[in-house]
This record gives structure tokens, sequence and C-alpha cells, in this order.
């Protein structure tokens, strides 16, 4: 008996872990979508510059990112920063958005 | 009882205390598993489509962009019914370590690494993945060792 309700605790629990970690990754992606208009920019491969990608709410796709450490593949801005910006140092305006990995787009 | 003296004095902690650090890497290794699965299932397009991407696989990206997440999840269910649990760990560590050998695959042989991750592995570069892989794997492995060796003191 005392062992039939520690296994119920313990699937409780686990349920309770596995409802956690589905919510975080849910509030996750809820963050990702923007309703402001923001400037995306994508960085290039030598992980120096950041260029113009596209302007709206919806970001764009990060599928065709390529690994690396630098830094986001792709940021976005509430203000416009012009056809490209020097990585470092970063602009003064808050990034509103980042891609999920680090990494470029060739 | 010589033998049981000497196995009680490796094994220092208490079948209670192994029973909870194990349940607590079952934990560990469910949450992994279950946003991964989720992450997989909600953006399906995306890992689908950056799957379609890696030469290797191209032809076979759809079957394997729903095999990994209902593998995954799979593995969840397994790992959260106690009566499963070990099976759960062995599956598990079978699925991490295809990944990783997916992982060393493209960093030989791809032309370029797509980046799709989540929650703290977003952070890692693909040298980290391996490492954060091969540590939850080692985790698995302690884990079935610690039931198993705890089985054993109670069998003597």
């Amino acid at each position: 008996m005392k062992k039939l309700s520690l296994n119920i605790k313990k699937i409780a629990l686990s349920l309770l872990v596995v409802g956690l970690a589905v919510g975080t990754q849910a509030f996750k992606n809820a963050e990702k979508v923007n309703d402001v208009t923001t400037y995306y920019y994508k960085l290039n491969s030598s992980g120096t510059t950041y260029t113009f990608m596209n302007s709206g709410t919806i970001p764009p796709s990060s599928v065709n990112c390529t690994s690396g450490i630098v830094d986001k593949c792709i940021v976005g801005f509430e203000e416009d920063q012009g056809a490209a910006f020097s990585r470092l140092p970063a602009p003064s305006d808050p990034r509103t958005y980042q891609s999920a990995s680090n990494g470029y787009l060739p | 009882m010589e033998r049981t003296i000497i196995r009680k004095n490796i094994f220092q902690l208490t079948d209670s205390a192994k029973e909870w650090i194990v349940y607590g890497i079952c934990i560990l290794c469910l949450a992994l598993f279950a946003s991964a699965a989720y992450g997989k299932v909600v953006d399906h397009e995306t890992f689908s489509e950056g799957l379609s991407k890696v030469s290797f696989i191209k032809g076979t990206a759809i079957y394997i962009a729903w095999f990994v997440p209902v593998a995954e999840l799979l593995v969840v269910v397994l790992l959260i019914i106690p009566g499963t649990q070990r099976l759960g760990f062995y599956c598990f560590i079978t699925l991490i370590a295809v990944f990783t050998g997916y992982i060393v695959a493209m960093m030989l042989w791809a032309e370029h690494l797509p980046c799709r991750c989540s929650l703290i592995i977003e952070k890692l570069s693909w040298e980290g993945h391996i490492w954060f892989n091969t540590g939850f794997m080692a985790l698995a492995v302690f884990a079935l060792w610690l039931g198993r060796a705890k089985e054993k003191i109670k069998k003597q």
C-alpha cells in the first residue's frame, strides 16, 4: 500500500514536471511572437556585420542559419538600424527579437 | 555476510536515497525530452524543413521529423511509469546516443550545420551539445547502475 502510494506520488510529480517543461517551452514560443513592427538583421559568416533582411511583425525563418558561436543568427530592433551595422559595438537600441541559436545566414 | 558488509561500504547511500537519486535523474531526463518533443511538434514545419536540408537524411527527413518527437514522447511515458522506468532509461540512452552520433556525423560531413535548439541548449555550440548529451547519457547510465546495485543488495 505504501509502495503504491509512493508510485502514485512519483507519477503525479513526473506529470507536473512534464507540464512545467512543456509550459516553459510554450511560454518561450509565445514570447517570440511580436506584434510591433521590427527591423530584422542577419549576421554575416565572419560574425562582424548584421545586414538588413526585412521589417514586419513575424520574424524571418532561421532554418537556414548555420552554426556559429559568435552571436545570434537573426536579431530585431524596434528602430531602423540602417542597411547594416557592426556587431561590435552593439547598437544602443535594445534587441526586441533574437533567433533561438547562435549562427549566421550564408 | 562478509560480502554484504563490503558492498554496503561501497554504496554508502541508503536504499531510499538511491531511489530518490534515480528518480531525480529520471525527472531531469523527462523534462529534457518532454520540452524537446513539444518544441518539435509545435514547430514541426521548421524542424522538418531543417532536416530536409541535411544531405544524408534528405530522403527520409519527413519520417524522421515525426519519428523523433514520437520516440521522445514514448520515452517520457516509459520514464513516468515506475514499472517501465528501467526500459525508459535504456531507450533514453539509445536515443541520446543516436542524437550524439548524428551531431558528430554532421560535424564531420555536413557542408553547413542547421541550428535549431531550445531551452538552455540554444546557447551551446555543437561541441557543447556533444558534452551536454554525453552528460545526460552518463547520468542515465549512473541511474541504471544505482538501481541495479540496489537490486543486487536486496537479492543477497
